[in-house]
């Protein structure tokens, strides 16, 4: 249509569909007088009054679809026909509730599930962070192949911010523990702190909601800024929103800090998932962290880096801009130290997310979005059963609808309306649920993340529009199978009993099979990481966690350094060794299985290291008696004692994979013990002797390979704080070391009443909580499988009970000729398991790729673990069985009589 | 009831465009009209040409208003736009030229 001709109609359709009723009372009138002038002309010609009416009546040809065609030529009638459809759905829905009770739950299990795993994805990766515009926000690092991305230097950071021409803001951030005293009450800021750039706020675009955030001139001099922002969280928990708070003077680390402002209540900084309470600038890190240099240190590069780009430039520019300045910085001051450094160079992405989380996590949210989908597939196979059911139930009033002029286009819009109203009131029932589900999903993630898991407007949109997705998958094939009957066949009562009408038969055992089969794939899945999880949980430690209580202090938050430092460790030993139960006790930097270790570079003499080689190693500053209290095998040598101190010559103990990879895989464990190697070529700490050598045991994580480690007495280097001021007590009891908690605690604060103690746990704890991870999935994909397991019985004994309820005839005849009641429950049994098997089959047909698919998540298992398999058929098999059973019985109860009468 | 196929639906709208060309009048008296001037030849149902009147009543080639007719009582005039009216022309042309090439067509000489 032209475009003036469209200015002049649409007018008139709008009115239309506004004056609908009074169009069709126009249009009843206009007909009916038409009618009365036929009438009248018949009469003229001499007909009977009630024969003209009648023969005028004949030729206008059946005044209901006239006026039909009528209104369809208003062509507004899609919306008028879907609200009468809506008002038509509701009704019938009202008339069989049972029926749509099932379907809600049905789907609203489904739905719930998918959007709350959308929930958890949109958290972690789909939202952007809560600030101004953060499209304009960009990660920048120093990167290459072999490291990957690297942090800032602070002087880099500073060469960056002078001199770069392309970004609106840039500033750097690192975490750490803080101490806040406040009012004399003190306790470690339980989300930690953090230390940012003056730029940080205003490139982020955050307004205080109380007092003021701090700015560019906050940052300026070393040491000279003592202000503090803290988060609203934190606001709310320790100064329960109190406008005091502003201006209070509060010690962190023991310096005094006043607390100048007060972030809003969804900003959490830019590491999703870490929400830390306390702000500082970045020039007050060394006042809190006394002895450390690294703000004037060009060779750490530990610092995360962000910016905004000015308006108009692109990542190209200022990737090309900031290169040139990180060149330029090399030159001057160096590379970072200990580290492969070919091709590194500057590497911008996009920071609308923030710090981006690991990739493991992420790989995990998609397979679990793939499984949550299977099961919203097996829901909707389920209620399409139904429907298709219901359709075969309804054909005598389809039929009547059909005759009476319905079209049967009309007809299938108004079943499909009928079942995307299902989907709605199942998806608005899904998101309820969804919103209690995430919340038990927060309890299975570990403590220190914080996830805002509230439901925002994407997560609406994703649950509306799958339950809009569901009900046209489920809706159409039984809309169109419902109107496609004959006519006189629907008329007579719809389908008799007995008659086999094969091909929904066909469709309906076919969807049953496919629900098998996904299910079967699914309880696969969970088989294998369950299994996975077994397999981590039963791997060899390398040390013995029971009976083993760790605990962690950080004195330098209270003002501990240098010798004071390490005397407070003696004592602290030497006191929680006096405690009665206490078997051994001992401390080290790295805890066992936790994800801090230092890794450093070594010299061994002989040893020629390889082209490109790194000579490094996992170092481990540790106490005395280190070995017993961990339980690590001593393979040969000794454990450290008292008397490795620094008044004698400097000692080391060496791992396994250290031993071999130095002095040769023959006996390199009798090689190496006493030798002596150099540790830390730039802290250069001097020249060790080898003392011993134990068993490798795990430093991170339980899936790791064999690493090498070097032990040694932390009395026997001067180790800045930065390194030995947080250090993790490992103390082995005689009986059950939670019991002890409360007697060790209270002997270390003897020695030292505001010492700072967190992360207390026992060993065996720790040791789990490194799990949490493959812990939840597992858990997941199992609760998931069963899910699936659930719906697809219930799918089965559905279409078994549906097949067996219209053979009734057919066992009536098979009884009375001589059958059993046992033959009659045998056909029936028969045909479950013969539908279970298809499904099986295909199940397993799918299975290896399926396995081959996650065989990077998974730990210790084969692809095809025959074990998995064997359990998952079963398991499939167990409600195959009981679907089959309880139709089964009723069958076989059937009196004959009875059965060949009910025709 | 059978729908007017395509080739007719087209036609019969020129038809009462044309009709309507003449005079306003209402539905009744249209196909009074129509009947009357083909001779009964064509056989148009009355039911079929209400969808039709209303189609373009829709399309907005004719308007309709209510008026008191001869008879006292208010009935629905239909009358032609100037829309209507170019349609009308552009349509009889096309409906000239189809049936000139049609009779050409048919007076082909056997061979």
């Amino acid at each position: 249509m032209r475009p003036e001709h469209w200015l002049f109609t649409v007018p008139l359709r709008v009115r239309s569909l506004f004056r609908r009723a009074q169009a069709d009372q126009a249009l009843d009138d206009e007909l009916r007088d038409h009618l009365e002038l036929a009438a009248a002309e018949y009469v003229a010609k001499g007909i009977t009054q009630a024969e003209a009416h009648r023969r005028a009546r004949i030729d206008l040809d059946g005044i209901e679809q006239t006026k039909e065609e009528c209104r369809d030529a208003r062509r507004v009638n899609w919306i008028r026909d879907f609200v009468q459809d809506l008002h038509f759905g509701l009704r019938t829905l009202r008339k069989s509730p049972g029926f749509a009770v099932v379907v809600v739950v049905t789907l609203a299990l489904g739905i719930g599930a998918n959007t709350a795993i959308f929930s958890l994805i949109n958290a972690l990766r789909m939202r952007a962070l809560p600030v101004q515009k953060p499209d304009e926000l960009v990660l920048i690092s120093p990167a290459n192949d072999r490291n990957g991305s690297l942090g800032f230097s602070y002087p880099l950071y500073e060469a960056i911010r002078d001199e770069n021409r392309t970004l609106a803001g840039v500033f750097v951030r690192a975490g750490g523990a803080m101490n806040v005293s406040v009012n004399g009450q003190a306790e470690l800021a339980p989300n930690g702190g953090e230390y940012v750039s003056g730029s940080y706020f205003s490139a982020l675009g955050i307004e205080a909601v109380a007092g003021r955030t701090f700015t560019v001139a906050d940052d300026t001099v070393p040491g000279q800024n003592p202000v503090a922002v803290i988060s609203y969280d934190y606001w709310k928990r320790r100064f329960a929103l109190s406008p005091s708070a502003v201006g209070e003077k509060i010690y962190l680390n023991g310096y005094p800090f006043a607390v100048i402002g007060v972030t809003p209540p969804r900003f959490f900084g830019i590491e999703v998932g870490h929400s830390a309470d306390i702000t500082v600038p970045m020039t007050m890190y060394p006042q809190l962290n006394p002895g450390s240099t690294e703000l004037s240190n060009p060779g750490s590069w530990w610092l995360a880096a962000m910016a905004r780009l000015r308006p108009g430039v692109s990542a190209e520019q200022a990737t090309a801009d900031l290169s040139a300045i990180f060149e330029h910085y090399v030159e001057a001051r160096g590379l970072p130290t200990g580290l492969r450094t070919e091709g590194l160079r500057i590497k911008l992405e996009p920071g609308a997310w923030g710090l981006s989380p690991r990739s493991k996590a992420a790989r995990f949210a998609i397979l679990l979005m793939t499984l949550v989908g299977l099961v919203l597939l097996i829901a909707c196979t389920n209620v399409a059963n139904l429907l298709l059911a219901r359709g075969a139930a309804r054909q005598k009033e389809i039929a009547v609808r059909l005759s009476i002029g319905a079209g049967r286009s009309r007809l299938i819009r108004q079943l499909i309306t009928e079942s995307l109203l299902l989907a709605l009131l199942g998806g608005a029932a899904g998101f309820l649920l969804a919103s209690w589900g995430t919340q038990g999903l927060l309890k299975l993630v570990p403590e220190e993340v914080s996830l805002d898991l509230s439901p925002d407007a994407r997560v609406f949109v994703f649950a509306a529009g799958i339950s809009f997705l569901a009900g046209v998958l489920f809706g159409l094939t039984p809309a169109f199978r419902a109107t496609r009957i004959s006519l006189v066949q629907g008329l007579q009562g719809g389908v008799r009993q007995g008659q086999t009408q094969s091909s929904p038969n066909r469709l309906r055992n076919g969807l049953v099979v496919s629900q098998v089969m996904l299910s079967m794939v699914l309880l696969f899945m969970a088989g294998l990481f369950t299994h996975s999880l077994q397999e981590l949980l039963g791997v060899d430690l390398g040390f013995r966690p029971e009976h083993v209580l760790v605990l962690s202090v950080d004195p330098t938050l209270i003002g501990y350094e240098g010798s004071r430092l390490v005397s407070l460790y003696k004592d602290l030993l030497q006191h929680a060794r006096a405690v009665p139960g206490v078997m051994a006790a001992s401390l080290s930097r790295n805890g066992l299985v936790t994800r801090g270790v230092w890794y450093n570079s070594v010299s061994v003499p002989g040893y020629v290291p390889g082209p490109g080689e790194v000579m490094g190693s996992t170092f481990n500053p540790v106490g005395a008696s280190f070995f017993q209290t961990a339980g690590i095998p001593i393979l040969l040598g000794r454990d450290f004692s008292e008397q490795d101190n620094e008044t004698v010559p400097k000692v080391a103990i060496v791992n396994a994979t250290f031993a071999h990879h130095f002095f040769g895989e023959q006996n390199g464990v009798q090689k190496a013990l006493g030798q002596t190697i150099g540790l830390g070529v730039d802290q250069n700490l001097g020249q060790f002797q080898i003392v011993g050598v134990v068993r490798d045991s795990k430093q991170r994580r339980l899936d790791e390979p064999p690493v090498r480690v070097v032990y040694f007495p932390f009395l026997q280097s001067e180790l800045p704080p930065s390194l030995i001021g947080h250090m993790t007590l490992e103390v082995r009891t005689a009986s059950e070391p939670a019991a002890m908690t409360n007697a060790i605690r209270l002997e270390l604060l003897a020695v030292e009443k505001n010492l700072p103690i967190y992360g207390v746990k026992t060993l065996t704890q720790q040791v789990a909580e490194s799990l949490t991870g493959e812990r939840m999935f597992a858990w997941l994909a199992s609760i998931f499988g069963l899910l699936a397991l659930l719906l697809a019985s219930v799918g089965l004994y559905g279409v078994i009970a549906y097949s067996t309820v219209r053979r009734t005839a057919e066992i009536g005849v098979r009884m009375a000729l001589g059958a059993h009641r046992r033959d009659v429950m045998a056909m029936v049994l028969r045909e479950a398991l013969r539908l279970t098997a298809i499904g099986v089959v295909i199940g397993l047909a799918l299975a290896p790729a399926v396995g081959r698919a996650v065989s990077s998540m998974l730990y210790g298992v084969n692809s095809t673990d025959p074990l998995t398999i064997l359990v998952a058929s079963l398991l499939m098999f167990v409600p195959a069985a009981l679907a089959g059973f309880l139709p089964a019985r009723r069958a076989s109860k059937v009196d004959p009589m009875v059965a060949l009468r009910y025709e | 009831m059978s729908k007017p196929s395509d080739l007719v639906q087209g036609t019969l709208d020129m038809l009462l465009l044309k009709i309507l060309a003449l005079e306003p009048m209402n539905g009744f008296a249209v196909s009074q009209r129509l009947k009357q001037v083909s001779g009964d030849v064509l056989q148009v149902s009355d039911g079929s040409f209400y969808p039709s009147l209303h189609k373009l009543e829709q399309e907005g080639w004719i308007t309709a208003e209510w008026k008191t007719s001869e008879y006292g009582r208010r009935a629905k005039y239909y009358s032609l736009t100037r829309l209507g009216r170019r349609n009308l022309g552009k349509e009889a042309d096309k409906w000239g030229r189809l049936s000139s090439a049609i009779s050409r067509v048919i007076k082909l000489k056997e061979a």
